[in-house]
C-alpha cells in the first residue's frame, strides 16, 4: 500500500508564533498514493500542521519553525528552498472554497497562466482535462465563461481542486474541504479524494470521523499541538492506544 | 419620558449640524453657479484670455490646469503604487508598517503653502528649474502623494485574504501575485485614489502660485521649463481687480469651470468606488 520513500517527512518539529508553541514534537510521515487523515478537535493544530508543510505560515508575524521537514527528500526549511516551487508540488485546498471573481474557465487555468503561459493554446483542453479530473466538467461544460461565483459551494470547491490540479502537485493538503458543504457536495468531494489518492499523496484534515475512516489508510490524531496517536486507520479507529484519542474517537 | 426628550434633542441637534454643513456647501455652490453662469459660453471656454483676462476666454487656463494636474498624477501614481505594494506585499515588520503609515498621514496634513515653499526652494531654486511646469508638477505630485498613497493602500488592503492565500498556495511568486491578484482586485480602488488625488491637485492654488504659474501671458507651455497658466491663479488675478465688474464676472466664470472640473473628478472617483464595491461582492 505505502511506497517505501515518504512523500513528506517531519522530524522533531516545533512551530511557534511569537514564542507561543502551537505544534511540538511532531514526528510523522505521509506516503505517496495514499490518504492520511489528520483528526483532532478545533484548535488542536491540524491546520497549522498542513500549512507548515506548504510553508504557508512564512508570511505570518512571529512564525518560527524548528526541526526538519522534508518533501520528496528535500529539506523545505533549509537554506535555498524555492518556496514557490515547493507550493507547486504541494497543492492546498482550504476549508472555504475560494474562487476568483472570474469565469469558471479563467479560474481553472489561473495557475497555468502563470506557470506555463507558453501553453496558452492548450488551455481549453487542459481546462477540460482538470475539470474532468475534479468531476466537475459535466456540470460546467456549458457555462465555462460564466462567473465562477454562481456555482454552488460544492462546485466551487471542486473548481478550486481542479485549479490546484492544473499546477501539477504531487501532494494534496486538504484542510477540512467538506466542512462548509452539503451532503451531496461532500459525497462528490469524497469521490474526488478517492480518485486523487490513486496518484497523489493526500493529507486530509477533517472533523468528520466517518469520512476519515472511509477515505484514509492512515490516521494521525493531534491534540494540543502534539501527535498523540498515529497508525493504520483500522487500528486507530478500532483500538486506539492513547487515552485522549480513545475519548475523542468514542464521541 | 426624560430619556425620550434627551434623545429627540440630540437627534435634532445632530440634524441641525448636518443641515448647517450641507447648506453652507450648497450656498457656495449656488453662488458659484449663479455668478459664474452669465460668463459661461462656448467662446469663454475655447478662447484665449486677452487684456489680462478681461477679454477672451479661459482656454489656456483650463489646458494649464489639466496639464499640471495630469503631470502631478503621472509623477505621483507610480511612487504611491510602488510604496503601497512594498508596504502590503513585502514589508513584514508591523512596526515599520505603522511608522510609514504615520509618516504618510502626517505628510497629508502639512499645509500646502509649505509644499510650495520647500518645493520651490528645492526644485525651483536648488535644482534651477525656476517657475515652470516641471516645478509645479513635482510640487503637486509630492503634495497629492499621501492622498493617493493612502487610497491605494486601503484599496490593496481591502482585498480578501483568501485570494492571496490561494495565489500563494498555487505557487505564484510575489510579483505574479501582484500582477494576477493584487492589481486586478484593487483596480477600481486605485483609480479612486488617483482621481481623488487629481481632484486635490486641480483645486490647489497655494503650492503652485509662485512656483509654476504665470499670472498672465502664459499659453500652453512649449517645454517643461515653461510656466503654466492655471484656472486657480487666473481667478486670483481677476479677483484682485475687484473694482472692474467684467474681471469679477470672468473670475466667477473661471471658478465655475474649476468647480466643474473638480466635481467631474470627484464623481468619477465615486463611480470607481462603487465599481469596487460591486466587484468585491461578486
Amino acid at each position: 500500500m505505502n511506497d517505501t520513500k515518504p512523500a513528506i517527512e517531519i522530524r522533531d518539529a516545533r512551530v511557534s508564533f511569537h514564542g507561543k508553541t502551537v505544534l511540538e514534537k511532531i514526528d510523522c510521515e505521509f506516503h505517496p498514493r495514499s490518504a492520511t487523515a489528520v483528526i483532532g478537535s478545533s484548535g488542536s493544530g491540524k491546520t497549522t500542521l498542513l500549512r507548515t508543510i506548504a510553508r504557508m505560515n512564512d508570511g505570518m508575524d512571529g512564525f518560527r519553525f524548528r526541526g526538519k521537514a522534508f518533501v520528496q527528500g528535500s529539506d523545505i526549511y533549509g537554506n535555498g528552498t524555492d518556496v514557490c516551487s515547493l507550493r507547486r508540488k504541494v497543492g492546498m485546498v482550504f476549508q472555504k472554497p475560494c474562487v476568483f471573481p472570474k469565469s469558471v474557465f479563467e479560474n481553472a487555468v489561473f495557475g497555468l497562466k502563470h506557470h506555463q503561459p507558453e501553453r496558452k493554446k492548450e488551455f481549453p483542453e487542459l481546462a477540460e482535462r482538470f475539470l474532468r479530473e475534479a468531476f466537475l466538467w459535466d456540470e460546467v461544460k456549458d457555462r465555462l465563461h460564466q462567473p465562477a461565483a454562481v456555482l454552488s459551494q460544492g462546485q466551487q470547491q471542486r473548481l478550486a481542486i481542479a485549479r490546484a490540479l492544473a499546477v501539477g502537485p504531487e501532494i494534496f493538503l486538504m484542510d477540512e474541504p467538506t466542512a462548509s458543504l452539503d451532503p451531496k457536495s461532500t459525497q462528490a468531494i469524497e469521490e474526488l479524494v478517492r480518485s486523487l489518492k490513486e496518484k497523489h499523496c493526500v493529507v486530509l484534515a477533517t472533523h468528520n470521523l466517518g469520512q476519515a475512516r472511509r477515505l484514509c489508510e492512515e490516521v494521525l490524531f493531534v491534540s494540543d499541538g502534539r501527535i498523540r496517536e498515529s497508525g493504520p486507520a483500522g487500528r486507530v479507529f478500532d483500538n486506539p492506544l492513547d487515552e485522549e484519542a480513545r475519548a475523542y474517537l468514542s464521541q | 419620558m426624560r430619556r425620550r426628550i434627551v434623545d429627540n434633542a440630540a437627534r435634532g441637534l445632530l440634524f441641525l449640524t448636518t443641515l448647517a454643513g450641507c447648506s453652507l456647501l450648497a450656498l457656495i455652490l449656488f453662488a458659484v453657479v449663479r455668478r459664474g453662469l452669465p460668463s459661461m459660453s462656448i467662446e469663454f471656454l475655447t478662447r484665449e484670455a486677452r487684456d489680462f483676462g478681461l477679454e477672451g476666454g479661459i482656454f489656456h487656463q483650463i489646458a494649464g490646469t489639466l496639464i499640471l494636474t495630469a503631470s502631478a498624477g503621472i509623477v505621483s501614481f507610480p511612487i504611491a503604487l510602488g510604496s503601497a505594494l512594498f508596504q502590503t506585499e513585502f514589508l513584514k515588520s508591523p512596526g515599520w508598517k505603522q511608522t510609514l503609515r504615520i509618516a504618510t498621514y502626517t505628510l497629508n496634513g502639512v499645509p500646502t503653502i509649505l509644499f510650495g515653499l520647500t518645493g520651490y526652494m528645492f526644485f525651483g531654486a536648488f535644482l534651477g528649474m525656476g517657475v515652470s511646469w516641471v516645478t509645479g508638477a513635482l510640487i503637486l505630485a509630492v503634495m497629492i502623494l499621501p492622498t493617493v498613497q493612502i487610497s491605494v493602500l486601503e484599496a490593496i488592503e481591502s482585498i480578501p485574504a483568501h485570494y492571496r492565500e490561494t495565489g500563494m498556495a498555487l505557487g505564484l511568486t510575489p510579483w505574479a501575485q501582484i500582477r494576477a491578484i493584487v492589481l486586478p482586485q484593487s483596480f477600481y480602488g486605485i483609480v479612486t485614489g488617483v482621481l481623488l488625488g487629481l481632484a486635490r491637485a486641480a483645486g490647489e492654488t497655494a503650492a503652485i502660485m509662485f512656483t509654476a504659474t504665470a499670472f498672465s501671458g502664459a499659453g500652453i507651455p512649449r517645454s517643461l521649463s515653461g510656466p503654466v497658466s492655471t484656472l486657480q491663479t487666473h481667478i486670483l488675478v481677476l479677483a484682485q481687480e475687484a473694482v472692474n465688474p467684467k474681471a469679477v464676472a470672468n473670475a466667477w466664470g473661471a471658478g465655475l469651470a474649476l468647480t466643474a472640473l473638480v466635481f467631474a473628478l470627484m464623481l468619477s472617483a465615486l463611480w470607481a468606488r462603487s465599481r469596487l464595491r460591486l466587484e468585491s461582492h461578486r
